[in-house]
């Protein structure tokens, strides 16, 4: 194995779980979601050469992410990967004790506030989730902290209503969930 | 005042919960139970070997453009005694219109050309607004010259051809050749614009919206 894909390697391995998330708020289905990761990770090894340290790591990860996404299943991929069969999700036996699903149920109204956000919302709010620094997701939106700033508090001010009005419609489904209706 | 402050304080708190709750979310374990091999180096492997096929795959189009063009040469052109220089002059306007097209689906079937995704999200939305526009300029452009070219070197060879025939059939033949062309330079500008229109006006639109609202207050 070369220096590249070890590098390769273990960069993904580092940062899978930020870039699945980043995914997730991008696009709202959890299969898009997966197509986009894979096309992300293709894009990461790539460009891997082109990384020279100039900029930080993580910043140019970010990029790459939200970049994809912005033309995710816009362009002709003409390296479409279709993974073979035998590539499968595995379960995770954590999911079933009663925290997680209270955890999972949160997250669900939270995947489904942030579909409600508009295009370049869902990608800024990405990294706020993240807790990246304003002044590392300026650098990688390409705009000045201040108005990286305003943009967050708006988005955050969104994100807070839409959860708000989103909790009683939350509770009916659980409700209707519970009593098998 | 100090209720909505207490409001506040409690949308920051709820925030923070929220990014806890988010960033407890894993990515999936893909992988390749057969060879033991996780998702990403699946996905080096294959893109290695795409990589590959589509450097082999241009390699093969090149030979078999330059044997063609050898046949041309060594062969066809040595067994047909041209009656001008004009048959040469065409031969080799027609390799050059080929040759540019070969070119260009050579440079077209790269797809890690010009990816340049690190760039910030601001500069690739304009770099790919760049390329987009580039492209429908070049379908506008390049296929309409390509077809004149084309349509230049033909003429040059079917004057050569018919040197010895009246001027009225020479005149029929080019003109014939003339009106091919033009309708087979027609109907591919026609379903490339059509295709174009499709395929990437949508995206331009989007990426341009994309553009305004990232730089708006």
């Amino acid at each position: 194995m070369s220096e590249q894909e070890k590098l390769f390697e273990q960069v993904v391995q580092e940062n899978k779980d930020k870039l699945y998330r980043i995914c997730r708020a991008c696009l709202p289905g959890r299969d898009d979601a997966n197509d986009l990761y894979q096309d992300i990770l293709v894009k990461i090894w790539l460009n891997l050469h082109t990384f020279r340290g100039d900029a930080k790591l993580s910043t140019w990860l970010y990029r790459i992410a939200l970049n994809t996404a912005i033309l995710h299943k816009k362009q002709q991929n003409r390296y479409a990967l279709p993974l073979p069969h035998h590539v499968i999700d595995l379960p995770d036996s954590a999911v079933e004790t009663a925290d997680k699903q209270q955890q999972e149920l949160l997250l669900q109204q939270l995947h489904y506030c942030i579909s409600c956000l508009e295009k370049q919302d869902r990608l800024i709010i990405s990294l706020v989730l993240e807790e990246v620094p304003y002044k590392e997701i300026a650098e990688v939106l390409g705009l000045t902290v201040s108005h990286v700033g305003v943009k967050i508090n708006r988005i955050k001010q969104k994100l807070a209503t839409l959860m708000e009005q989103g909790n009683g419609k939350e509770v009916r489904t659980v409700k209707t969930k519970n009593y098998g209706l | 005042m100090v209720k909505k402050l207490e409001q506040l304080k409690l949308r920051t708190m709820d925030f923070e919960e929220m990014q806890k709750s988010w960033q407890m979310q894993q990515a999936p374990q893909l992988s390749d139970i057969a060879n033991n091999k996780p998702l990403q180096t699946l996905l080096k492997d294959r893109v290695k070997a795409l990589q590959v096929k589509t450097l082999w795959t241009n390699i093969l189009m090149t030979v078999v453009l330059c044997l063609t063009a050898a046949a041309f040469i060594f062969i066809l052109r040595r067994t047909f005694t041209p009656n001008t220089r004009w048959f040469d002059v065409g031969m080799v306007v027609m390799f050059g219109a080929i040759l540019l097209s070969a070119l260009a689906t050579w440079l077209k079937s790269v797809p890690w050309k010009n990816l340049k995704a690190d760039l910030d999200s601001r500069a690739y939305i304009s770099h790919s607004l760049k390329s987009f526009r580039f492209q429908q300029t070049s379908i506008k452009l390049i296929t309409p010259i390509q077809m004149v070219v084309s349509t230049i070197g033909l003429n040059l060879i079917y004057l050569d051809i018919f040197w010895n025939e009246s001027w009225k059939f020479r005149l029929l033949m080019n003109l014939g050749l003339v009106a091919v062309m033009v309708l087979v330079g027609g109907l591919s500008l026609y379903y490339s614009k059509l295709r174009h229109k499709e395929l990437y006006e949508p995206i331009i639109k989007e990426l341009e919206e994309l553009e305004q609202k990232l730089k708006a207050d």
